[in-house]
């Protein structure tokens, strides 16, 4: 399987769907060395935008994605909805986490998208990354063994980008 | 004996060259370096094969 996140963000945005990339992806967006093999998306919650959400993961040939392989079941926006804090995908182009309840102390997707950048990946794609800094405060807070191992990289890069920034 | 220690690291063992050569990248050029890393690693776990046959024997 190839994994292909700018495809993933490209149909999204084509079926309009609102949501702020989250984790190891929108750091490397930030400039982060390390490398992610899934992406992390928060969408917003409302009934259209999950409407828009389950129209494009059907064209990911989204699955849930389970240690024993992948789940095919028919994912419609009241299943979304039925999800509490995250659903695990596989999908044609890479894994896709939903995450609903990101650690931390934001609280879904308006106060992310409130402190998130624009990013262009490709002409006419531009997507909304996470913060850097509610990036490392949410792997912080996660504190799980790939989280704090990431944590020295991104606070080493908030630190370059800030010396940057005072030049 | 001194501990021999990479130069480009700073207090946090984080070596900065690497993160300096993402900054110099474009963001589009940076999302696509590092989606070939992953692609690359991807690729190495999928063909590797552990050849068990220990030296000298």
């Amino acid at each position: 399987m190839t994994f292909d996140p700018v495809g993933i963000c490209r149909i999204m945005n084509d079926e309009g769907v609102k949501y702020v990339v989250l984790g190891g992806f929108a750091a490397i967006v930030h400039g982060s060395p390390l490398p992610t093999e899934d992406i992390d998306l928060l969408p917003s919650r409302d009934d259209e935008n999950l409407e828009r959400l389950a129209r494009a993961l059907n064209r990911l040939g989204a699955a849930i994605r389970t240690s024993d392989g992948p789940v095919h079941t028919n994912i419609d926006a009241g299943f979304i909805k039925n999800m509490p804090n995250m659903l695990n995908l596989t999908t044609k182009l890479g894994d896709v986490d939903l995450v609903f309840s990101p650690a931390g102390p934001l609280n879904g997707y308006e106060q992310w998208n409130a402190n998130a950048v624009l990013a262009q990946l490709e002409p006419g794609l531009v997507i909304v990354a996470a913060s850097l800094d509610d990036v490392i405060e949410s792997k912080a807070k996660a504190s799980r063994a790939k989280d704090l191992r990431s944590l020295p990289y991104l606070e080493s890069l908030r630190d370059e980008l800030r010396r940057q920034s005072d030049k | 004996m001194d501990e021999w220690k990479n130069p480009n690291e700073d207090a946090r063992g984080v070596d900065v060259s690497q993160i300096r050569s993402q900054l110099r990248m474009s963001v589009e050029d940076r999302v696509r370096h590092m989606v070939d890393v992953a692609n690359a690693f991807m690729k190495i776990r999928e063909n590797v094969k552990i050849v068990d046959r220990p030296l000298g024997r």
